[in-house]
């Protein structure tokens, strides 16, 4: 299983800007961990430096052992899928097929392999009846799901999302909850970037929160939930439902039953 | 080292007398300067106009940026030396045939540090040139870095799903770029669009005129200005029609 | 006194060109001045095009067949151009950034009254009335691009006050907000109506934050309307009729517990831990 530890880390694009500030972070294998923070945070920056796109000013990353530094891009994009905001905006292929088919590509995968991931993954997102179709002229909702294949094709073991509920309506945001359960129970390492509190409570065990390129709390969303002040040194807003669930946990409602949270059973099934 | 260049004619907002005079004044200006430097070798023609530049770009406090934007220049200015130098085998005259270029690039130079791209756009529109073509120049300036950006955030993208641009000739490297520029491209054909959507929503065409807010207006000081540069350009005229010029032949034998 | 419906749509269906599907079905809907209504539905139901018919996109931006009576400010829209429809009717799009034309922010807002050849002492006294209006005066000389994304769609917004228009319709604009920045929209939202009184339309998903102030919720599906009608009476609505649609929490813990804690009351409390007790029974867990 893949694991990345953020050492010290710090970035920045410019001498006098800097966009990343010493951050030391593990992220848990085989679990969900979300990454929150207000939009500027630096979260973005920081999931970068998880593939090689972007290589520390200072501190190193280790992805199972060897610094970023020390390999390239692509190797690292074999263990570590990123799914960018507004992955629509990357389409390039003339049909679907060979938009999935892109990554494993260029990974080396030998022909027939990528016939097989292609149909497995089309099959697993809804996609199946579209490969012949142009990427440009599936719904909003559908687009999103083929830029997730494409990223799934190649089977990486961890899965980095930023900010994947931007943008589009409520009924894809309960089809993208469905899921990263499904990613969690097959054993892959999800990372979400949000600033959608109620998001990181339906979906990620642990977090960690920015605010002006540093790590201002990581840890479990409950001991987050029991300490709603952090929230506000990370430049975030309580929710209806993360006050809710906090004082649940006053009240002393056993920790284990809460996150990640499931809507359904706290309105009572209804 | 391209990019460093482009810095080289970039607006910076300063209060000095330079700034505040009316664009076409100054595009005036820096066409007259550049023809008076282009059709001269006269050294003291050339050292005169160096020292009117030098002027304006420091009322204009863009002289520090002025010389970094030589650094970009100076592997070309090295050359055109050197090639004069082996033809000529006068390094004097060279010198100042190189001095010559400096001249003439500094005309637009300053131009462009003192006069923000949408005085440009007004001055144009002033001018007579249509609002449409106005508009479209300050639109790509505004867009610019936008669409930087983006090749940046596709480029990520595709880098991310394994794209590798390193390898091969320049023809194959191009190639393996296009998951990167047809989403480009599409973008940003659908962002004009929507920005063409957006213009005629604020009511742009709406009327056969529109007003101009901010209207480049001639002052006494752009009065003065022309009248100084008309004094130049006839002194520097008689100069050359009148007295010989110098010759620098006799320094040949220097080498 | 009953005054003029501001929009006035009869029967109305559209499809894009070269398209067979309509996205727009058999629609009846009137505006009020001064009124407060939030457009909503999943994606691909109609929002956004009914939108773009009332601000006159469609059909002159959009062509295609439209069928039925469109009257905005008693023009008939597929009559009118876009840019005299914009003279009364702002639209803030989704996207803030292709908005934004100018190189300042100030030069930007000046735009749309320079358009309108309004002249220069009229124009500066919009513009500054605009930058205020949408606290933008600190930001006035920067270029578009350096500003954030909640700065950005300020300056849209005053970009299009600038023009003073009787009736403002927003695209999803929270959408790429994020919380704090969404919370201090919905607060400007209601600053601006209460001192402009302007009619205001918005497509929204996020309902948690303007339900409880709109006049009315709209809510589509498949091209047609499918409720008209007051906030929580369209909500009750949708939930009868078991419709996708993405209700504030607000709304459904009131719905799940609200008889429980104050049976009399008729809008759902402001404050979730009224419920705590109820959940936790609800749960199963011992007091």
């Amino acid at each position: 299983m893949t694991k990345i530890e953020i050492l010290d880390v710090s970035f920045s694009y410019e001498p006098e800007r800097e966009v990343l500030r010493q951050v030391t972070l593990d992220v848990p294998v085989g679990s969900s961990m979300s990454i929150m923070g207000p939009n500027g945070s630096g979260k973005t920056t920081l999931i970068k430096t998880f593939n090689g796109l972007l290589l520390p000013t200072k501190g190193k990353v280790l992805v199972d052992d060897i610094a970023t530094t020390r390999t390239s891009i692509s190797q690292l994009a074999k263990k570590v899928g990123i799914i960018f905001q507004n992955p629509e905006k990357s389409f390039f292929s003339e049909t679907v097929r060979q938009e999935i088919a892109f990554g494993p590509k260029n990974m080396g995968f030998p022909e027939d392999e990528i016939d097989a991931v292609v149909n497995d993954v089309s099959v697993r997102f809804g996609l199946s009846a579209y490969l012949s179709s142009n990427p440009f002229d599936l719904s909003g909702g559908e687009k999103r799901r083929l830029s997730i294949a494409s990223v799934l094709a190649w089977r990486p073991e961890v899965v980095v999302m930023d900010e994947p509920t931007v943008g589009l309506d409520h009924q894809y945001r309960v089809s993208l909850i469905e899921m990263l359960k499904g990613f969690k129970a097959e054993g892959k390492s999800v990372v979400i970037v949000t600033h959608d509190i109620d998001f990181a409570l339906l979906t990620s065990d642990r977090t960690a929160l920015m605010d002006d390129g540093s790590l201002i709390w990581s840890g479990s969303l409950t001991d987050l939930l029991k300490r709603p002040e952090l929230f506000a040194r990370a430049n975030m807003v309580p929710t209806y439902l993360s006050s809710l669930c906090t004082e649940l946990l006053r009240s002393g409602l056993s920790q284990d039953r809460l996150v990640p949270v499931d809507l359904a059973s706290l309105l009572g099934g209804a | 080292m391209s990019l460093a260049f482009l810095r080289a004619y970039r607006f910076s907002k300063l209060d000095t007398p330079v700034h505040r005079l009316d664009p076409r004044t100054k595009l005036v200006m820096a066409v007259a300067f550049t023809l008076l430097g282009v059709t001269t070798l006269d050294p003291l023609e050339i050292l005169v106009l160096l020292l009117v530049q030098l002027i304006i770009l420091t009322i204009s406090r863009s002289l520090l940026m002025w010389l970094r934007s030589l650094r970009a220049l100076l592997l070309f200015l090295v050359l055109i030396l050197l090639a004069q130098v082996i033809a000529t085998g006068n390094p004097l005259q060279s010198a100042f045939f190189a001095l010559r270029f400096v001249v003439v690039a500094s005309a637009t130079s300053w131009f462009f540090f003192t006069t923000s791209p949408e005085d440009l756009g007004r001055a144009l529109e002033q001018l007579g040139i249509s609002a449409d073509v106005a508009l479209s120049f300050t639109l790509s300036m505004r867009f610019i870095p936008v669409i930087a950006e983006e090749f940046q955030s596709i480029f990520d993208a595709q880098r991310s799903r394994g794209l590798d641009v390193g390898k091969g000739n320049l023809w194959e490297r191009t190639r393996s770029l296009l998951p990167v520029l047809v989403p480009l491209f599409v973008g940003v054909i659908r962002r004009t669009y929507e920005i063409a959507d957006a213009l005629e929503l604020r009511g742009y065409g709406a009327l056969k005129s529109r007003t101009r807010w901010k209207d480049p207006k001639f002052g006494r000081a752009d009065f003065l200005a022309l009248l100084a540069l008309v004094a130049l350009s006839a002194g520097l005229l008689y100069y050359r029609l009148v007295i010989p010029p110098l010759d620098l032949s006799k320094f040949a034998t220097l080498l | 006194m009953a005054e003029n419906p501001v929009v006035s749509l009869r029967d109305v269906a559209f499809s894009y060109q070269g398209s067979l599907r309509p996205v727009l079905k058999g629609i009846n809907l009137e505006l009020r001045a001064g009124e407060f209504v939030i457009i909503t539905g999943p994606s691909g139901s109609g929002k956004t095009s009914l939108a773009r018919l009332i601000t006159g996109l469609i059909p002159n931006s959009y062509p295609g067949e439209l069928s039925g009576s469109a009257v905005v400010f008693g023009e008939d829209v597929s009559k009118s151009k876009i840019h005299t429809l914009a003279q009364r009717v702002g639209f803030v799009l989704q996207n803030p950034e292709n908005q934004l034309f100018a190189l300042t922010v100030e030069d930007d807002v000046a735009f749309g009254p320079e358009n309108l050849a309004l002249p220069t002492k009229e124009i500066t006294s919009r513009v500054d009335w605009s930058l205020s209006t949408t606290g933008l005066e600190d930001q006035r000389q920067r270029p578009p691009f350096e500003l954030s994304g909640g700065f950005q769609q300020r300056a849209a917004i005053a970009g299009v006050l600038a023009m003073k228009p009787r009736l403002l319709v927003l695209d999803e604009p929270t959408s790429s907000l994020d919380s704090l920045a969404a919370r201090n929209f919905a607060k400007f939202l209601a600053k601006l109506r209460s001192e402009l009184g302007v009619t205001t339309l918005i497509i929204e998903q996020r309902l948690e934050l303007f339900y409880n102030t709109a006049d009315r919720i709209i809510v589509m599906q498949d091209g047609s309307i499918a409720v008209d009608a007051k906030p929580i009476a369209a909500l009750d609505f949708c939930m009868k009729a078991n419709l996708d649609v993405n209700y504030p929490l607000s709304y459904l813990f009131w719905k799940a517990y609200g008889r429980d804690i104050s049976p009399s009351s008729e809008r759902p409390p402001s404050e979730p831990m009224a419920y705590v007790d109820s959940i936790r029974r609800k749960m199963g867990e011992a007091h």
